[in-house]
């Protein structure tokens, strides 16, 4: 039986509804209609359904919609500026670090959710931080280059909090 | 003077990638739209006996069910000889049975379950070399082994004279590679999205790599003029090979077609990695002649390749490997045998390079072996066999535009190794070079015939 | 396809009344999730042989689980505390530096947020990072049931892949550890540098006295069906001088108190011949030597 689920999605509330069963991926993707949190492996794997939840990185495909309830959840949606771009993907986007752009949306995500915790990590941090998020078309080192620099200022100012 | 030349340009789809707007195959909806599943087959090679689909078709929710019956031609691939639905005998774990088209993926579910096949399970073979001995199961119905052209088990290079290239050898090094299966895993698991447009053409949000080749593949399978086919190509989530291969799109079509509804067909990961085309596995044994100075006087050959349980893109991988497997090396006195072998396993599909990389990873390890046997460089032996401009290829062509001494001199250089004067002297055009090959093709009277400029 | 159903008590008299009106369904206690949740989703795409018992989920969240604390030389921590939070916890990182570093090599950042420690223990995995340095630590893990709560040593809670000596109806809800007089470390082989299982992990404690080891404990790990204390090991190092020699014969020794299977990370002789080195290395770290071995 499916029921009413409250939450803030990048920052406005929402309400789905949702079974017991569903994760929270299926509930944006299939429930919202986003697209930008993307299935890759749907086991926690591969990281391409990364979201931040209540300021936190989190693999949507692991988390339970029914959990979400009064939560905030930001998506790629939500960090997108209006105009431009944010640092993170300004750096990616110039850096060329998409290559099919499958795993690019769970990049940012991870990266902007790290950045919020560390704003000025060393390269091996950003790879650690990064180590959940598969790349089959291998430009990690670009990401993680990427990362970097948007945390020293190259690609603008990173904007506080989330939403 | 060039814009974009020698310049680092940004992508021109690089901002719909890092803003999420790219909107990728398996992020395709359409309104009202159905979920397709199937039934695969549970033993690696089966007779189906019989099927009954009539408790499934009554489920809750099924607009279609579908099996071998409802393919208006049940052939497809590039070598045309895989069923879109299985017939009477199965050939691999995993093969589509049947296709339900439901409203949800649970409702599809539950109907795939209410299926009722009759298997009897038959002896499978999954090893390459055991399917090629004689008491092995013969899994297709002309045999085990392929036959090229229809009538050549074996199909053969031939250049000098190899026992004679063995009698001027110091010494021989022997060996055997082999490599396993491997899957393209792109980061998107294959989908199709398939509905009937308001002119009544049939279309395709596919995956593919090669749309108009999947084009012409599944008019046969749909038996639909190709004006009522419409491909979309969207943005993929990557391919690497997997996308020449048609996983998705037949069956999609054929139950948009069948309940005129649009129809979402989409794979697990644990399907995408488990039953679609793979990199399937290679055999090669190596044989080569060596003189004390590091020249290879003759190299002998076998290569087995395992299709898996149908033709798909196996026997492209297998003839382009074939003819350039020897690697980068003048070879003199030349013999290639190379087999492709059918086994219960996924069909062999393309993956990055289509069996040309596979082969120059059992040549270059070999070729160090070479080395050592020798007492040469690893580096060295690749200059004193390398390839120059104008040499014939393994398989006669005049080789033009060559470049694999530059290409050893930039690896070495790339990985910090020292060269000895004279190969960083070397030039693929080297004029001395070739003179001195000229001599050297004389003094070893090579059987001209083999050699057509 | 099977039923599901979703409860988040917030006391344990309401997850205890939810138990009574849920029987003969088939409960899952939902923490973190990160195991449980792909296991439901792959069922999901699964189809279904023959009618299963209703899922039915009981979220643990409410429940008040959370949380590090330190009382009377003891470090308390919630079930449901998050890996990350373990992480960066200055009590953890200070009182029990092993777990912390077992920590740190759990998984990746994002699933570090989500995945809990009282899941890692009650998900009993053979291969889980946390339970090598729990049980050499003497941790003891606190149930709650019916009848109140009882305390089980970590060295006696596991009885197979998957199972512990937990009852249904009882609920991890915080682990307890002395913080010894000794020093523990963890060491960990996988596959790869990070977001990977173990191929074989082991965990150590040794209090040193006189350049001799006083008491010792080690624990391997994803090399049984359960990970194990490996008492003869740690016999063979007490009163040995502390030297890399000793910990190095010792640890030869965990061969017999292991039985590793070959699985899809490593193969059983593969396992054999590294557990003693990651044990080794284990003791050496504990011991603060340098492993001139490396």
């Amino acid at each position: 039986m499916k029921q009413i689920v409250s939450f803030i999605l990048n920052g406005n509330p929402v309400e789905a509804a949702v079974a017991p069963e569903h994760t929270l991926l299926e509930t944006l993707r299939d429930g919202l209609g986003l697209t930008s949190p993307k299935c890759g492996c749907n086991h926690g794997d591969c990281g391409s359904c990364t979201v931040i939840l209540d300021g936190e990185a989190v693999k949507s495909c692991l988390v339970l919609a029914m959990t979400v309830s009064g939560k905030r959840v930001e998506t790629l949606e939500g960090i997108t500026p209006r105009e431009g771009l944010h640092p993170v993907q300004k750096a990616m986007h110039e850096m060329g670090a998409p290559q099919c752009g499958y795993c690019t949306p769970g990049m940012v995500m991870a990266s902007v959710a790290y950045l919020r915790k560390n704003p000025a990590p060393d390269l091996e941090e950003v790879k650690e931080a990064l180590s959940g998020n598969l790349c089959r078309c291998a430009s990690y080192d670009k990401y993680a280059n990427a990362v970097v620099a948007a945390s020293r200022g190259e690609f603008g100012v990173m904007p506080k909090g989330g939403v | 003077m060039y814009s974009t030349v020698g310049k680092r340009m940004p992508r021109y789809d690089g901002v719909g990638h890092v803003t999420g707007r790219t909107i990728y195959v398996s992020d395709v909806r359409m309104p009202g739209m159905l979920v397709a599943k199937t039934l695969r087959c549970p033993y690696h090679r089966a007779r189906i006996k019989s099927i009954d689909t009539s408790e499934a078709k009554r489920m809750p929710g099924v607009h279609a069910v579908i099996t071998k019956d409802d393919v208006p031609h049940n052939l497809f691939a590039m070598v045309p000889d895989h069923h879109v639905l299985a017939e009477e005998i199965t050939r691999y774990k995993g093969q589509n049975v049947a296709a339900v088209a439901a409203v949800s993926k649970e409702a599809a579910l539950d109907a795939l379950a209410k299926i009722r096949v009759d298997y009897e399970e038959l002896e499978a073979v999954i090893d390459p070399e055991k399917a090629l001995l004689p008491d092995a199961p013969q899994i297709r119905p002309e045999g085990n082994i392929h036959l090229f052209d229809g009538v050549s088990p074996v199909r053969r290079i031939r250049r000098g004279d190899v026992e004679k290239g063995f009698a001027e050898a110091d010494f021989i090094v022997e060996g055997r590679y082999a490599t396993p299966c491997q899957e393209h895993a792109p980061l998107e698991p294959c989908s199709t999205v398939a509905y009937l447009d308001e002119s009544g053409k049939l279309v395709l949000h596919s995956k593919t790599q090669g749309l108009y080749f999947t084009l012409g593949d599944l008019a046969n399978v749909f038996k639909l003029p190709m004006n009522k086919l419409k491909f979309v190509g969207n943005t993929i989530g990557g391919s690497f090979g997997s996308g020449n291969s048609v996983h998705t799109d037949h069956i999609a079509g054929l139950l948009a077609l069948a309940t005129g509804k649009p129809v979402r067909f989409a794979l697990t990961r644990e399907e995408e990695i488990l039953f679609t085309t793979i990199r399937t596995p290679w055999v090669f044994t190596i044989k080569d002649g060596v003189r004390r100075d590091g020249k290879i006087t003759a190299r002998k050959m076998k290569v087995l390749h395992d299709c898996g349980a149908y033709t798909e893109l196996g026997l492209y991988a297998t003839e382009k490997n074939a003819n350039l497997v020897a690697g980068a090396n003048r070879i003199e006195n030349l013999a290639v045998d190379s087999q492709m072998v059918y086994t219960n396993k996924m069909p062999s599909g393309s993956m990055r390079g289509f069996g040309v990389n596979i082969g120059q990873y059992a040549e270059q390890v070999h070729l160090d072996r070479v080395a050592r046997a020798c007492g040469v460089s690893p580096m060295a032996i690749r200059f004193i066999n390398a390839f120059h401009e104008g040499d014939p290829a393994h398989v006669g062509n005049v080789l033009r535009a060559v470049s694999t001494i530059e290409t050893l001199q930039g690896v070495a250089d790339a990985a910090g190794v020292e060269l000895e004067k004279m190969y960083r002297a070397m030039s693929s055009k080297d004029a001395a070079a070739a003179a001195d090959r000229v001599l050297e093709e004389a003094g070893m009277a090579l059987d001209g015939k083999e050699v057509p400029q | 396809m099977r039923q599901y159903r979703f409860h988040a008590p917030t006391t344990f008299e309401e997850l205890f009344r939810i138990l009574d009106a849920e029987k003969g369904a088939e409960v899952k206690y939902l923490a973190g999730g990160t195991d449980l949740v792909p296991r439901i989703s792959r069922e999901r795409e699964t189809i279904p042989n023959g009618d299963k018992p209703p899922v039915v989920l009981v979220s643990l969240a409410g429940l008040g689980l959370a949380g590090v604390e330190e009382r009377d030389g003891e470090v308390r921590i919630g079930a449901m505390t998050t890996l990350s939070d373990l992480q960066t916890n200055p009590i953890v990182k200070a009182k029990l530096p092993a777990l912390s570093a077992a920590v740190d090599h759990m998984a990746g950042f994002s699933i570090r947020n989500t995945a809990t420690l009282g899941g890692n223990i009650m998900n009993a995995s053979p291969a889980a990072d946390s339970l090598p340095p729990l049980m050499v630590l003497d941790a003891t893990f606190v149930l709650r049931g019916r009848g109140g709560e009882r305390c089980v040593m970590a060295a006696d809670f596991f009885t197979g892949p998957g199972s512990t000596a937990a009852k249904p109806d009882e609920i991890l809800v915080a682990i307890a550890v002395k913080a010894g007089k000794g020093a523990a470390a963890f060491h960990k082989l996988g596959r790869r540098a990070a977001e990977t299982l173990s191929v074989v992990n082991a965990a150590a404690y040794v209090e040193v006295e006189n350049g001799v080891f006083k008491t010792a404990r080690v624990a391997v790990g994803s090399a049984a069906p359960t990970v194990r204390a490996c008492r003869k090991t740690a016999q063979a190092l007490e009163g040995k001088p502390v030297t890399a020699e000793s910990a190095r014969t010792a640890a030869a020794l965990v061969v017999d108190e292991i039985a590793p299977i070959t699985d899809i990370r490593a193969s059983d002789w593969y396992r054999r011949k590294v557990a003693p080195v990651v044990a080794a290395r284990a003791i050496l770290a504990a011991a603060g030597i340098q492993d001139e071995g490396r």
